[in-house]
């Protein structure tokens, strides 16, 4: 494996191609022996009110600055709910990715599996697309539309305006 | 006073720009940036939208005040991940 000359980061948000392999290796610690790991994957057919619906590909776009800051923000809860959690590496693709491509990677690092791995490994996804500016914009044959998620009351500008 | 205003996702693309300065009076909240970017651009409708905020890069209130330099993002409800939750039955 190739020796990287600067350390690797946790929370990253990149446009290049995103691996397993490497978020787990983000996060192994000789005191580990525990590695959760998450891929959400881009899918080739959603779901929606009018029926199946093929997807293209999808474009992602962030603001990333902000979104390395959340990221790093979901391992500080994680560690605060989960202390045992030793290390946590989320990491997200922008522009465009193809149907089978991940979008999104997460790696928790615990001593033992029942040291939270799992449920922090699951607390990451849920909080990273209510709270992370990430969108994603669906692209077909014929036209596009940015995806808006469900709102967060608590995070919407107008609550108190 | 000067602040940055950038836009994201579909308000980056109706307003047809990422990123601009706005100058507004000395105490102007983010309410008052708001209204006044729907009066320069009436297509944004930031006022009115769903829109989420953060200033200096956290998630701010309409009532919160702005300084000199600060930078203002706005932008609709995040969708990052791999599942369209959105639109699932």
């Amino acid at each position: 494996m190739d020796i990287p000359d600067t350390p690797r980061k946790l929370f990253e948000i990149t446009d290049q191609p995103l691996s397993l392999d490497d978020a787990a290796a983000r996060v192994a610690r000789p005191d580990c022996g525990a590695v959760v790991t998450f891929a959400g994957i881009v899918r080739g057919e959603t779901t929606t009110e009018e029926g199946p619906r093929s997807t293209d590909f999808l474009n992602y776009e962030a603001y990333g600055e902000m979104a390395e800051r959340q990221l790093a923000r979901i391992g500080d809860e994680i560690k605060q709910q989960w202390p045992k959690v030793a290390s946590v590496c989320i990491l997200h693709r922008t522009g465009r990715l193809e149907v089978g491509e991940p979008s999104v990677i997460i790696a928790v690092a615990t001593p033992h599996r029942g040291d939270g791995c799992f449920e922090a490994c699951r607390f990451a996804i849920e909080r990273l697309k209510a709270a992370v500016p990430i969108w994603k914009q669906e692209n077909w044959s014929d036209g596009s539309v940015w995806i808006e998620g469900p709102t967060q009351p608590e995070l919407s500008a107008g609550a108190d305006t | 006073m000067k602040i940055q205003v950038r836009l994201f996702a579909t308000l980056r693309q109706l307003a047809g720009w990422p990123q601009q300065a706005l100058e507004l009076p000395s105490g102007a909240t983010v309410a008052d940036a708001l209204a006044e970017l729907d009066r320069r651009f009436p297509q944004l409708t930031v006022s009115t939208r769903t829109i989420y905020v953060a200033v200096n890069q956290e998630y701010a209130r309409g009532t919160q005040p702005l300084q000199e330099g600060d930078e203002l993002a706005i932008f609709p409800p995040v969708s990052g991940g791999a599942a369209n939750d959105a639109s699932q039955v």
